[in-house]
């Protein structure tokens, strides 16, 4: 895969994950605090791809850096 | 309905199965799966009707495969994916997906989607049944009327366009009854046979007083046809001003009639019909550019039969099994109906196999075709600029010339000639006129005189 090629897709991840991650707080705070169900599931999901956000822009960072070198 | 979403990220499926929940029926059943392998069993074992397939799940692009799975289930495939490579979009169409949506979905989006997918169920069968009514295997028209779902979905305007006697009316029947059915009326105006003064009154209605005659109020076509079709054959023959008027009244769907200023809502789906150049009527100014963009949303052009000569015997099959009567054509019968060149159309087919079936004998040679056809051109020649035409001249036009006369009978042969022409074309005046190649007044001369000779039978 080509730098650029990386870089793009790095790009798509972060930002599917974040419009992913925004829409699953929608539902949450739309769903709150009635269904339980949908909040224990969707939850520890939430905190998961928050945290897969933060890990793609890391490494989204570090991509960055390796082409101003 | 059983509805299955398949995307290996657990969130983007929560959020997309808790969106459609808001969407569909309280009884339709969500399932959802992670990857491929479950994805193939629940479609092999449930009954799923609409499937959202991830693009991209344990391996890249191996949602892909599942469509192909899906159409064989007879579900109906929508891919979801972040990717937006115009070639994946384009693999993913070709595999038979019928829609391709971006992630993270919108409830927007959703929406039309299931609108979309109702729409194709409600109308599933409607190219089956087409086909079945409209006789043909003629590649370019089969091409068109398989875009039916196009004029469904867009509610375009249909402009059907081809020579008199090619199923015009027939297909915009078969429209209105594949679509509307029983919900609304067809209601049928040919333009060249109302007097231009008459256009607008029968269109739009009128208002008691509104002009001389006008003693009660009546109703229009574009009212009657209110959630039904509208059907204007021989649209060419529409005047430029009753144009411009009809123009706003598919635009914005309502119209005054004449004498009134109350305004009238319809809702109705055009569809008209012409066997003019009406290109060359627009260059001309006897049609306006504006109309015949909004009048031709989604064309249909049906060839005259002998340039489409693969649906000939088709047709006469069709029509002798769907005539009250069974009749046997011999061999040479078959070829000689298969040979003419049908300048009637698929009207004048099924008239001569009518009358064939009317025929005492069932079984039909190529005799009683000759005869029936009354002269058919055998070989045309060119001679040093005269062209040199051979007939098959029957018995008895021989022995009526004897009798009677050469001119007699060529007097009545003309007549025979225009009247069969008229009729064969639905009497239809102009189409006739412009097939005979005679001048009007010829036309009207020759009509006159036989409607003379048959009162004074009388």
């Amino acid at each position: 895969m080509s730098k650029n090629d990386k870089m793009m897709t790095l790009t798509h991840n972060l930002t599917s994950s974040i419009s992913s991650l925004v829409q699953a707080v929608e539902i949450i705070a739309e769903c709150w605090p009635e269904n339980r169900e949908l909040l224990d599931r969707m939850i520890p999901l939430t905190k998961d791809k928050g945290a897969d956000v933060l890990l793609i822009w890391e490494e989204l960072k570090e991509e960055l850096r390796s082409n101003e070198n | 309905m059983n509805i299955l979403v398949i995307d290996d990220d657990d969130l983007a499926r929560i959020n997309l199965t808790h969106i459609l929940s808001g969407l569909i029926l309280p009884e339709d059943i969500l399932l959802e799966t992670s990857n491929q392998k479950d994805a193939l069993n629940i479609l092999a074992q449930e009954d799923i009707e609409l499937v959202f397939i991830d693009l991209d799940l344990e391996k890249e692009l191996a949602g892909l495969e599942i469509i192909s799975k899906a159409l064989e289930h007879d579900a109906y495939p929508i891919v979801l994916s972040g990717r937006e490579e115009s070639e994946v979009v384009e693999v993913a169409y070709e595999k038979g997906c019928a829609d391709f949506l971006s992630k993270p979905l919108t409830k927007d989006a959703l929406k039309l989607v299931l609108q979309k997918f109702h729409f194709s169920k409600k109308y599933k069968n409607l190219k089956g049944v087409i086909f079945e009514k409209y006789v043909t295997q003629d590649d370019k028209i089969v091409r068109q009327l398989k875009k039916i779902d196009e004029i469904i979905l867009s509610e375009m305007p249909v402009l059907l366009r081809g020579p008199s006697g090619t199923g015009k009316t027939q297909m915009a029947r078969i429209i209105h009854d594949a679509i509307i059915g029983s919900r609304g009326e067809f209601i049928h105006l040919n333009c060249a046979e109302i007097p231009e003064n008459l256009v607008e009154s029968e269109l739009f209605g009128y208002k008691k007083g509104a002009f001389t005659g006008a003693d009660k109020d009546k109703k229009g076509l574009l009212e009657l046809a209110n959630k039904g079709t509208l059907f204007l054959d021989e649209i060419a023959s529409m005047p430029l001003t009753t144009q411009q008027k009809l123009l706003l009244a598919i635009e914005e769907k309502t119209f005054y009639p004449l004498g009134s200023e109350k305004v009238v809502k319809s809702n109705f789906r055009l569809i008209s019909a012409t066997c003019d150049d009406i290109e060359e009527n627009i260059e001309r100014g006897e049609f306006r550019n504006d109309f015949y963009y909004r009048i031709a949303g989604y064309k249909i052009l049906l060839p005259p039969l002998k340039d489409r000569p693969g649906d000939i015997p088709l047709l006469i099959d069709y029509f002798l099994k769907s005539g009250p009567r069974r009749i046997v054509l011999n061999s040479k019968a078959h070829a000689l109906l298969e040979q003419y060149a049908w300048p009637g159309n698929v009207r004048e087919l099924k008239q001569v196999i009518g009358r064939l079936q009317a025929k005492s004998s069932g079984i039909i040679s190529d005799g009683d075709i000759k005869q029936l056809l009354g002269v058919i051109t055998s070989e045309v020649v060119d001679s040093g600029g005269f062209l040199e035409i051979s007939y098959d001249i029957s018995s008895e036009l021989i022995e009526q010339v004897l009798e009677l006369g050469l001119l007699k009978v060529m007097a009545n042969l003309e007549k025979v000639i225009v009247q069969n022409i008229y009729e064969t074309n639905g009497q239809k005046v102009r189409t006739s006129i412009q097939q005979l190649q005679i001048s009007t007044n010829r036309f009207y001369k020759i009509m006159k005189h036989s409607e003379k000779q048959e009162d004074d039978n009388e």
